[in-house]
């Protein structure tokens, strides 16, 4: 209960948080207020003047034609009124909210995308995307629903009891007494219906989960005969689901619309006899009565629109919990303690490289790095070659400041890592990855990234030397052609070219390369061979490695295994130790027989098979 | 409509309950009409000064009982009218769910499992709005708003429903424009809130990539462009969609205009009292409801009716292995004569056959090894034994001298025990998950099975034991657990042939070793059927084939098949020979093992 009642406060805080961020629109809101209320006087004027009419044009007989048409247009003026009004109201109240909307996103995704990199780790992409796009969209429910729906209902109701009070003040104090049974029916509605509400959706979600998951083991069920046993399985949760939606609509039946249908039908018969009672001994007018009977009828409808908005501010509650959950996360900077405006950051020069006893653990139970000492010339070339697991992409991602090792020291060009600024650090290294990300925009953006300093020159310039200019130019509109989402529509050497490309024209002094060659084919391999010696050129260069085939020629190549280098030294020198390297370099011999190296050709049939 | 017509056959089975709830709609709809009437009646008695209080206490008793009666009436249809719904698609559900698990593999090698949940809850949801609300709204419409036009004729005045009703058609003219630019306007939102979401999705997958490139201000700088075109294109469905309800009162409010002038005029000339003219006005606004119903449930229809396209397309799929007519029960001697000429998963185009020219005899209780390159066909054949797919003319299996399609399906698979490539498992207990092929095996049962599969002691690690809950696919497992899940899952079944494909990659020589020792205690007793490119596991077998591109390159014993000269470099001869060297040396390098120790370990085993 009392966890109950603090998860109720933090999504109210979130709540008050959430209007906060509809701060700088907020005379754009208060004017939709004020539009809100007045299209909702003026609908309340529409049946005094129905009053009017009746008692004064049409009861006693119609003489003044001339009175009686102005009344009627006077009776459609607010009608039009109002519709213009509600209309403005409207839109105005759409339009801020999505500009409310979009400032969240904007400031979410802004945020996001600076979280640090082991935040990514522990959370689906899928569920961040949710976050950033759906969970936001949910918002606007709030401002364009909820809020608008709670402010009418109430100008709508003091506005009936105003009307009524006018009207005749008793009966007005017999109406107001509805109030208190509406507020219990919707009290109880809820206490009621929201276990079985919620039975109802965790009911589906069970059955969704078993179809999806039978549906995925299908083979293995019928392997096995278990059709019928599961669709045994099945069954019971289908019948389980039914009857709870049953008793759902039983309790929507009983509470809700009808319910409410219901108190009106009796408080009409109470108007209807109160009036009929006071018309023995004293002058009623009919205009009164039919007036009060429409104001009736309006005052249950914004119970009704309530009702409805709850779910809404449910969900706005639980997706702005959400919300403010990833806005909490502490961004990079914050846990770099770096400040933006640091002015003495030193620049990369050289390109030296060094590690000295560095431990990392991603975890804090297992070592992903543990003790690693080595030192890279500028210049050199320099090759990392282990099992997966060994540690060896671990070193490019300590590099690339993409995680916090917590021993030892990292220094690039004699200064520690942790002094330079970010933007030096992402100039200075360039990163080529084994499954090259090709972004949307065009291949010149793609190559220059949108860096102002990369020119059109610059970037053809890059494209020739890596030989990616061919393929580019035979493509529609060359250079602008927009190879789509994720660049499907090039071949894996293709992309690779791109982002080796795309690397030269920033022209890093560190080079690093990670498993860069890994999924190349036969027909691009021989241009990405001679691009990968294009671009060492004049750098220092680590390649994490798969395949040694691509790293004989390196300087020096470290062997890892569990976190530690156990070897390193020459392909030749290693070739003659007994040792991991030779084991590796044996091992690999082997896959390319068994054929587990990705192979053109026979990928097609294994994916079959 | 036409879903109606289509849905005929289903809904049928609950004509009684939807007529019943027709009743009642016409029954509540009728009643309706009493109110304003008596108010009509009490408007005249207090102008004429005749009300009386008998008369006023009938009336309103008249109000209160209709409004409890119909209370109680609405009650009824609603439940009747959606209970039918719930019911029916949770048939229709159940039927899907009976039907998929019918379909041959061949079927979910062409459709995503994300494709086919679309139709299991997208598809039957729009089916239930359908049969539920959409039924609902539009005999509701019909009824009621019959009725009231009936009431407003007869009981009022034609001649005033006709001058009331003017603007109607107009109404109903304009929201239809409003839609048609709705739905344009709406599909371009949607458009860019999928733009949007592309975006999204790719900065984070490719979250790597905006860091290393310093891409962060080009993304977010994209992202904002992308969200401003949403907020527009919002925007611009906003400006429509505020237009219907200001519309729909701004006709009403001139059909009451209407109504009030020319009941006026009416009265004037004594052809209508003040109490009907109320009457009448009550009536109007019973109109509201009906007429806003009427419009939107087209578009409800509109989508059941694909939806119900798209469901009945699937289950109209005939699954490609089933029973044949004259199908018999497997036989008890369960050896296999495989001799397949060529087969391709799909025969009608002319890419190469997966398998061909496979002729082999599988004694009962032999442990026959499969090895060969990734994607030579291994699994295949495994596959073609399970009879996940039927054989061409020309190739056959049989099993005890019976070919495979000759028996049916049910019997020749218990008779078989396979463990894929890949394990799948389900949520659930551990214990469920081994006991998945026989529900009602004892815990003694599950434990020797899990004994078998030398998962034991890690499930007694786990707090809970066999009742572990695992998650979707058991993720809270490693590889080797899993593996060692199914293994255990598929000894329980305690069949006749136990086929092993590829089971043990993700296990360690020493627990590998274990669990080949445990399966060679039943050798003799259980055909074994071993996929593997671990040839150490295979030097015990009666039998090994090495295939390449589907056709059998060696086969033999494990003594005959190293028996072959030096192999060449660079040819597919000698294949195991040359690997298994390659593997003594490499594979069993960790565990210190040399090559001439080898021997002796799988001697033990």
């Amino acid at each position: 209960m009392i966890a109950n009642d603090e998860k109720k406060t933090s999504g109210y805080r979130g709540l008050a948080r959430l209007v906060r961020y509809a701060k700088p629109y907020q005379w754009q809101f208060l004017g939709a207020f004020l539009i809100l209320l007045l299209a909702t006087s003026l609908e309340m004027l529409a049946p005094w003047l129905m009053k009017i009419i009746l008692d004064e044009h049409i009861a006693p007989g119609v003489n003044d034609t001339m009175g009686l048409a102005m009344m009627g247009s006077a009776l459609f003026g607010t009608y039009l009124g109002s519709a213009i009004l509600q209309y403005i109201q409207n839109v105005k109240f759409q339009e801020n909210a999505l500009k409310v909307v979009h400032d969240i996103r904007r400031m979410l995704f802004a945020h996001v995308l600076r979280l640090p990199m082991s935040y990514f780790d522990s959370e689906p992409t899928g569920r961040l995307v949710s976050r950033i796009t759906n969970d936001s969209e949910v918002l606007r429910q709030m401002f364009v629903g909820v809020i608008p729906a709670i402010l009418q209902a109430f100008f709508r109701v003091v506005g009936i009891f105003i009307a009524m009070a006018l009207l005749d003040v008793r009966l007005m104090f017999m109406t107001a007494m509805l109030i208190p049974v509406m507020l219990l029916a919707i009290h109880l509605y809820q206490k009621i219906s929201h276990p079985v509400i919620h039975g109802v959706r965790s009911q589906l979600a069970n059955i969704n989960t078993r179809v999806n998951e039978s549906l995925n083991g299908m083979r293995i069920i019928q392997a096995m005969g278990q059709e019928a046993h599961l669709q045994q399985q099945f069954d019971k949760d289908n019948e389980e689901w039914s009857q709870l939606k049953r008793k759902n609509i039983n309790i929507d039946s009983l509470l809700l619309m009808p319910f409410t249908h219901l108190l009106n039908g009796i408080a009409l018969a109470v108007v209807v006899g109160w009036f009929g009672y006071q018309s023995g001994f004293s002058l009623v007018e009919v205009g009164t009565l039919y007036a009060f009977i429409n104001y009736l009828g309006r005052f249950f409808e914004p119970f009704r629109q309530i009702t409805m908005q709850m779910s809404s501010l449910q969900q706005s509650l639980v997706a702005s919990e959400r919300l403010f959950q990833v806005l909490n996360e502490e961004t990079e900077d914050t846990q770099h303690g770096q400040s933006k405006n640091q002015t003495d950051s030193p620049e990369i020069h050289s390109g030296k490289l060094e590690f000295n006893n560095v431990t990392l653990s991603y975890d804090s139970k297992n070592m992903a790095l543990d003790n690693v000492s080595f030192t890279v010339e500028p210049g050199q070339f320099v090759a990392i070659v282990g099992h997966s697991g060994s540690g060896k992409s671990s070193v490019i991602n300590l590099l690339m400041r993409f995680y916090q090792h917590q021993e030892g020291q990292i220094l690039i060009d004699n200064q520690p890592l942790t002094s330079l600024k970010e933007d030096t650090l992402r100039q200075g290294l360039g990163l080529v990855f084994q499954e090259p990300y090709i972004f949307s925009g065009t291949m010149a953006e793609n190559i220059s990234l949108n860096h102002d300093q990369i020119t059109d020159e610059h970037v053809q310039a890059a494209a020739r030397k890596v030989h990616a200019d061919p393929f580019i130019q035979e493509l529609d509109e060359s250079y602008e052609h927009k190879p789509g989402p994720g660049g499907k529509a090039l071949s894996t050497g293709e992309r690779q070219l791109l982002s080796f490309a795309r690397t030269i024209a920033q022209n890093p002094k560190i080079l690093l390369l990670d498993e860069a060659t890994a999924n190349i084919d036969g027909e691009t391999e021989h241009h990405i061979k001679e691009a990968l010696i294009t671009l060492r050129e004049n750098r220092t260069t680590i390649a994490v490695a798969h395949r040694l085939s691509t790293i004989q020629d390196a300087d020096q190549i470290l062997v890892m295994d569990k976190g530690r280098i156990v070897q390193s030294g020459t392909h030749e020198e290693l070739l003659l130790q007994e040792g991991h390297y030779r084991d590796l370099y044996l091992a690999q011999q082997t896959e390319e027989q068994l054929g587990t190296t990705q192979q053109p050709g026979l990928t097609m049939a294994a994916a079959n098979a | 409509m036409k879903l109606l017509w289509k849905l005929r056959f289903i809904l049928k089975d609950y004509w009684q309950q939807y007529l019943l709830a027709f009743i009642c709609l016409q029954i509540v709809s009728a009643l309706n009409l009493l109110p304003p009437w008596l108010i009509g009646h009490v408007v005249d008695g207090i102008k004429d000064k005749s009300l009386t209080n008998q008369e006023l206490f009938n009336y309103v008793a008249g109000i209160v009982v209709t409004g409890v009666a119909v209370y109680g009436f609405r009650y009824v249809w609603r439940a009747k009218l959606y209970g039918a719904s719930i019911e029916l698609i949770r048939k229709q559900r159940s039927r899907l769910f009976a039907h998929f698990t019918q379909l041959s593999p061949e079927f979910y090698q062409q459709h995503t499992t994300g494709d086919l949940m679309a139709h299991a809850t997208n598809d039957l949801n729009a089916v239930e709005e359908s049969v539920g609300v959409g039924i609902m709204t539009l005999v509701d419409s019909l009824i009621a708003g019959l009725t009231v036009l009936f009431a407003m004729v007869f009981l009022v005045s034609g001649k005033l429903t006709l001058l009331a009703m003017l603007p109607f058609p107009l109404l109903v003219w304009v929201t239809k424009r409003y839609g048609v630019a709705l739905y344009s306007r709406f599909g371009r939102s949607q458009a860019a809130f999928s733009n949007l979401n592309e975006e999204t999705r790719e900065s984070i997958t490719g979250i790597r990539a905006v860091k290393a490139h310093q891409l962060t201000d080009r993304q977010t700088q994209r992202f904002e462009q992308l969200s401003m075109e949403a907020v527009e294109a919002n925007t611009s469905v906003a400006r429509v969609d505020a237009l219907f309800g200001p519309s729909i009162s701004l006709f009403f409010g001139l059909s009451f205009v209407l109504a009030l002038v020319g009941g006026a005029w009416l009265i004037s000339h004594g052809q209508l009292t003040v109490g009907l003219l109320t009457s009448f006005t009550l009536y109007l606004s019973q109109m509201l409801g009906p007429m806003l119903q009427f419009g939107w449930q087209f578009n409800v229809f509109q989508r059941g009716s694909a939806s119900w396209g798209r469901l009945e397309k699937l289950l109209s799929r005939k699954p490609k292995v089933s029973n044949a007519p004259d199908a018999q029960q497997a036989p008890d001697d369960t050896s296999l004569s495989i001799n397949i000429q060529s087969f391709s998963y799909n025969a009608a185009s002319d890419e190469k056959p997966v398998l061909q020219g496979i002729s082999t005899e599988i004694a009962a209780g032999a442990f026959i090894g499969i090895t060969g390159r990734t994607g030579s066909g291994k699994s295949t054949l495994l596959r073609l034994i399970l009879r996940e797919f039927d054989l061409p003319e020309g190739s056959f299996i049989q099993m005890g001298n019976i070919p495979l399609q000759q028996l049916t399906v049910e019997s020749l698979r218990e008779k078989l025990a396979w463990v894929p490539q890949e394990p799948m498992l389900f949520s659930g207990t551990i214990a469920d998950n081994i006991r998945f092929s026989a529900p009602d095996a004892s815990l003694e049962a599950v434990e020797k099975a899990a004994k078998l599969a030398a998962i034991d002691e890690e499930i007694m690690g786990f707090k809970d034991g066999y009742d572990t809950l695992l998650g979707e696919n058991g993720i809270n497992l490693s590889g080797g657990q899993k593996q060692r899940l199914a293994l255990a899952r598929a000894l329980l079944a305690d069949a006749e042939i136990l086929l092993l494909d590829d089971a043990f990659s993700a296990l360690d020589m020493k627990t590998e070793a274990r669990i080949l020792k445990n399966l060679m205690a039943m050798k003799g007793k259980k055909t074994i059927i071993l996929v593997t490119q671990r040839l150490p596991e295979l030097i015990t077998a009666d039998h090994i084939l090495v295939l390449d591109r589907g056709r059998i390159i060696e086969q033999g014993n494990h003594d005959r098949l190293m028996a072959s000269d030096q192999p060449e470099e660079n040819t597919t001869e000698h294949w195991y020979a040359k690997i298994f060297r390659q593997q003594a040396r490499t594979l069993l390098h960790p565990l210190e093992v040399k090559p001439d120790t080898v021997i002796k370990r799988s001697d033990v085993a």
